[in-house]
């Protein structure tokens, strides 16, 4: 999620952000959700969600989910565990049928509060959006 | 002997519904496996487990206040 709108709306409160995997292209994604999950686990999932995008064009070979844990810092013994025996594939799999069941058919797909936006959109419009949100949720 | 058959059988229909995530397209050992886990989460991440074997996987990662007027759900994908 763009920093910015951390910044804006997540700091003071406004905005809470819900991650929700959907894997849908091969089984790598799949890998990928559920080694984020292992880092969840261990209180570091965004830091390793953020080196899977900043690597994502290098590809999510075991050997390379394998070197971003490291890099992101986790106890690898624990890491590996979780990861090969997929202790998190349930939460992942529950993630993709909830997407599956609302509609989902692409990524990214965001839901803020009742508005739907499909795909990469110019900051401005999730500024729009989540402003309009929160004039509706204050009454306005 | 029984009770152990019992939750053989308790422990197959949980975890027997087959693969992770959608990319549908392998049934890895990573896909199959058991539903354990023991999460701890950061400050801002909800972890959401709570009692239970199907609780047991962590509620999906988060940022920010659980009381936000606003709430950004991303379904995404890393590749």
């Amino acid at each position: 999620m763009e920093p910015k709108l951390y910044r804006e709306y997540v700091e003071d409160g406004t905005l809470r952000i819900e991650w929700r995997d959907f894997p849908y292209r091969g089984q790598e994604s799949v890998n990928a959700a559920v080694a984020a999950r292992a880092a969840q686990a261990q209180g570091r999932f965004w830091e390793y969600h953020d080196l899977l995008y900043e690597n994502q064009f290098s590809g999510f070979s075991d050997e390379n989910l394998t070197s971003f844990a490291r890099e992101a810092g986790l106890d690898m013994r624990r890491f590996e565990e979780d990861y090969e025996s997929a202790r998190y594939a349930g939460a992942v799999q529950a993630d993709f049928r909830e997407g599956q069941s609302i509609g989902v058919n692409g990524t990214p797909t965001f839901i803020i509060n009742d508005q739907v936006l499909v795909g990469l959109q110019p900051i401005g419009v999730f500024e729009n959006v989540i402003e309009d949100a929160r004039r509706e949720a204050e009454g306005g | 002997m029984s009770t152990l058959l019992v939750l053989a059988a308790l422990a197959a229909t949980i975890f027997g519904c087959g693969g992770a995530g959608g990319g549908g397209s392998s049934n890895s050992s990573r896909q199959q496996a058991s539903e354990t886990s023991e999460p701890s989460g950061r400050k801002s991440e909800d972890t959401g487990s709570s009692g239970g074997i199907a609780a047991q996987q962590p509620g999906p990662p988060t940022l920010g206040s659980a009381g936000a007027p606003v709430v950004l759900t991303e379904y995404s994908d890393y590749k």
